[in-house]
């Protein structure tokens, strides 16, 4: 091991994301911190207008779109 | 007159049921992919951004299903 | 058989209780701080120190078989991890990569030893020490590299159109500032916390069965045999999680050295 050349890729070649098994960690934090980060914030919304549960819903909704998007944005083509 | 009954919690078995469906399909896009990089391993560096994309509006679905398990929980 | 005494280590289901062995001071009393999971961490940092240190004695160019060794576990560290995930300028992360990694590993090795058998990462503050370690790491690096401000504008707001943002903000912030620290250190802990359960489980319950009824001796060593393939298997558990973390690491650095395109 210690014989071998090091990997010496040229810099810049992988334009957008990092290739390598940090990806699949990237995408599915974006997924759970989008479900919960709105999701907590319906159900604040919820508590302050007494709603009974729709804004925690909607929140949830919200949340789970917009990592989506931010998936389909940072590590899609 | 009550022929039968279930006690416990149903959001469980709703969960239970909501799981099959993405987990079918994240295994479908996951196959995919290896069988094309199988096939042409060049394409892998092409189709790795549909992977990512395709797995996060299945996972999204998944994701649903337990949350709102707990929202609409009794 | 049924009228044997017990021949229980402890007791079965096994409880909370077991992931906090008895002090072994050897002053007496009793205290929750040296235990056998301190004395673990010892051993395994001192063994780590003390090899390198011996092993890089007198280093010469045609390496002797301890040097080999210790420069194959740094070059894996340093390659394999470093370079390979951080690019050219990884190498300064190099010996912080590998010592972590080692360190885990190390540690972790001691939940398959028999007679120490609990591995001090199911305690959750040594992963989260470790996970608050790489954390300080990785945003210092960032904001050291680009500056506060522009740090924190290339983390928390995505190429999108200005209407989304509102939208994606909390969730870049979250997802970078929340949850990366917080499932470094759960991913961890949880699985040593899962896989010593686990084998306690089917260790114990061989126990249990025999104790309550004698004709289920067969069960038992079923049950014990499947603790010998859980050992195996926690094994590359031991190992994965070590090169997870490490490589998770370092792909946070590489995060927080990108220039943005």
């Amino acid at each position: 091991m210690t014989g071998q050349e090091p990997l010496d890729k040229p810099d810049g070649d992988d334009g957008q994301a990092p290739l390598n098994s940090g990806l699949g960690m990237t995408a599915l934090s974006y997924l759970i911190a989008g479900i919960l980060v709105w999701g907590l914030i319906g159900w604040l919304v919820d508590r302050w207008l007494d709603a009974g549960g729709i804004a925690t819903g909607i929140g949830v909704v919200l949340g789970a779109a917009g990592g989506v998007y931010l998936i389909v944005r940072r590590l899609g083509a | 007159m009550l022929l039968a009954e279930v006690h416990g919690s149903t959001a469980a078995i709703g969960y239970g049921l909501a799981a099959i469906g993405p987990g079918i399909g994240v295994g479908l896009v996951f196959s995919a992919y290896i069988q094309s990089t199988a096939r042409q391993p060049e394409s892998s560096r092409l189709t790795l951004p549909f992977v990512w994309i395709g797995f996060a509006v299945i996972e999204a679905l998944a994701l649903f299903g337990i949350a709102f398990g707990f929202i609409w929980a009794k | 058989m049924n009228g044997q005494p017990s021949i229980l280590a402890a007791e079965f289901p096994p409880t909370i209780q077991e992931f906090f062995p008895p002090s072994i001071a050897p002053w007496g009393g009793d205290n929750p701080w040296f235990t056998r999971i301190t004395l673990m961490v010892w051993i395994a940092t001192a063994i780590i120190i003390v090899f390198f240190l011996v092993a890089y004695r007198n280093p010469q160019m045609v390496p002797t078989k301890r040097q080999w060794i210790a420069e194959s576990i740094y070059g894996f560290g340093r390659n394999s991890i470093a370079k390979e995930m951080i690019g050219a300028d990884g190498v300064r992360f190099a010996p912080y990569l590998t010592s972590l990694f080692l360190f885990i590993f190390g540690v972790n090795l001691f939940a398959i030893l028999p007679g120490f058998q609990i591995s001090p990462n199911s305690h959750f503050a040594f992963p989260a020490m470790l996970a608050t370690i790489s954390y300080v790491l990785f945003n210092y690096v960032g904001i050291r590299k680009h500056g506060l401000g522009k740090y924190l504008k290339m983390a928390m707001v995505p190429p999108a159109p200005w209407y989304i943002l509102p939208l994606l903000v909390p969730i870049e912030f979250a997802s970078t500032f929340l949850i990366r620290p917080f499932s470094l250190s759960v991913r961890l802990f949880a699985n040593m916390f899962a896989g010593h359960m686990l084998l306690l489980v089917f260790t114990l319950g061989g126990f249990a069965m025999i104790n309550a009824n004698g004709l289920l001796a067969p069960v038992s060593v079923l049950s014990w045999l499947f603790t010998i393939a859980l050992t195996f298997l926690e094994f590359m558990v031991i190992a994965l999680q070590a090169y997870v973390f490490t490589v998770l690491t370092a792909s946070y650095v590489q995060g927080a050295l990108a220039d943005e395109h």
